[in-house]
């Protein structure tokens, strides 16, 4: 591993606190946020709520407030699943070379193409 | 003693200007229900091998000298008692630092790293005639968990990540740190974080959570280290904000 500080008082930034801050809403997200989602929009809503249609999350799937939601969920976990890939290399000291690039390139495309789909679709 | 109970206990030995590796002796010890792992060393010591090499002083879990793996966890020796080991056990020197002699380990990286941190109050104009400084107990209560360390080094022992690169602070030199960061009399805030918002900082910790499992005084370093990356990402936000370069900002929330 680079050696970023000599600890004696000189130090180079990291950009580890964005990794760690997408990783942190990531996993907040899907801890949290999208089993309350899932359970409402999926089950709740379409089959108790008003209209008793299973269609109703297709329909709320295609408005933006819908597509965003999406998006949101799929790249903020794409964030945190691959931030969590990088560390368990990094653990079995796997992969050295370009571990963070392609995952956290991956995580971005990830994200680019759900924002891409959210205004195309 | 010639009538109590026995149990197999297997020590590490090792002495470098013998051995080519370490290798495990088995002693039996006699034990009762109040005879501790460091009263069981010190049995060796005084009445079967007097050249076993083990660190110790206070015999009541305030010094943090007598840190061993017992059966691969660490363990201060007189916090353990052999009533829980009846079985048996394996002794073995704290892992993740080098050995010099049986159960002595070599610690010096770990000292350097609180060092580096500085654990003292700084910048406090403060002189004694002018009295105590006062502190309420909210502002005692933010770092008083914290300042329980008596750096054993056990968290170093049980940090997979330390393990993997001996460069990271660890879980310890941060938690002094980070206690001393949140004492309402410290102005060094500043200096500290300059070492500790790096990569070989606080960005080491994947929060395993092994070192606060471990902690015999339960200072919990593995919640000082994820407050710290919290203060480390808003500072770095700030210092983004801020356009500074190649430098953490300072996070100046000092209350």
């Amino acid at each position: 591993m680079n050696d970023t500080t000599n600890h004696r008082g000189t130090s180079k930034r990291t950009n580890e606190p964005i990794f760690w801050g997408l990783f942190g809403v990531g996993g907040m997200f899907s801890a949290i946020c999208a089993p309350a989602l899932f359970l409402s929009l999926l089950l709740l809503y379409p089959y108790f709520g008003s209209g008793d249609d299973p269609a109703l999350f297709y329909k709320f799937i295609n408005t933006f407030f819908g597509r965003l939601l999406l998006a949101l969920f799929i790249s903020l976990t794409a964030w945190y699943g691959l931030h969590r890939i990088v560390h368990c290399l990094h653990d079995l000291k796997a992969w050295t070379a370009g571990r963070a690039r392609l995952c956290y390139g991956a995580a971005l495309l990830i994200t680019v193409l759900s924002l891409i789909s959210l205004f195309k679709c | 003693m010639a009538d109590a109970k026995k149990l197999l206990l297997k020590v590490q030995r090792y002495n470098p200007e013998k051995d080519n590796a370490p290798y495990l002796v088995p002693y039996e010890i006699p034990w009762d229900d109040q005879t501790s792992l460091l009263d069981g060393l010190q049995y060796l010591k005084d009445c079967v091998c007097p050249d076993l090499s083990f660190r110790s002083s206070c015999r009541m879990a305030i010094c943090g000298s007598c840190g061993v793996m017992v059966n691969c966890v660490p363990k201060l020796a007189c916090k353990t008692f052999l009533r829980n080991y009846s079985d048996g056990a394996i002794v073995e020197p704290l892992a993740n630092f080098p050995v010099e002699r049986d159960l002595v380990v070599d610690l010096t990286h770990f000292l350097e790293y609180i060092e580096a941190l500085k654990p003292y109050v700084i910048g406090n104009a403060r002189k004694p005639a002018e009295g105590p400084n006062t502190q309420t107990p909210t502002e005692l209560a933010r770092y008083h968990k914290f300042s329980m360390c008596i750096n054993c080094g056990l968290c170093y022992a049980a940090c997979p990540q330390f393990g993997l690169n001996p460069a990271f602070l660890g879980p310890a030199a941060i938690t002094i740190g980070h206690r001393y960061n949140l004492d309402s009399r410290d102005h060094g805030r500043d200096e500290r974080v300059q070492t500790m918002n790096t990569k070989t900082g606080v960005w080491s910790c994947t929060f395993v959570g092994y070192c606060s499992e471990v902690c015999p005084k339960h200072a919990d370093p593995a919640a000082a280290l994820q407050q710290c990356k919290v203060e480390s990402a808003l500072s770095f936000v700030t210092s983004i904000l801020n356009c500074k370069k190649n430098k953490e900002a300072s996070h100046g929330n000092k209350a």
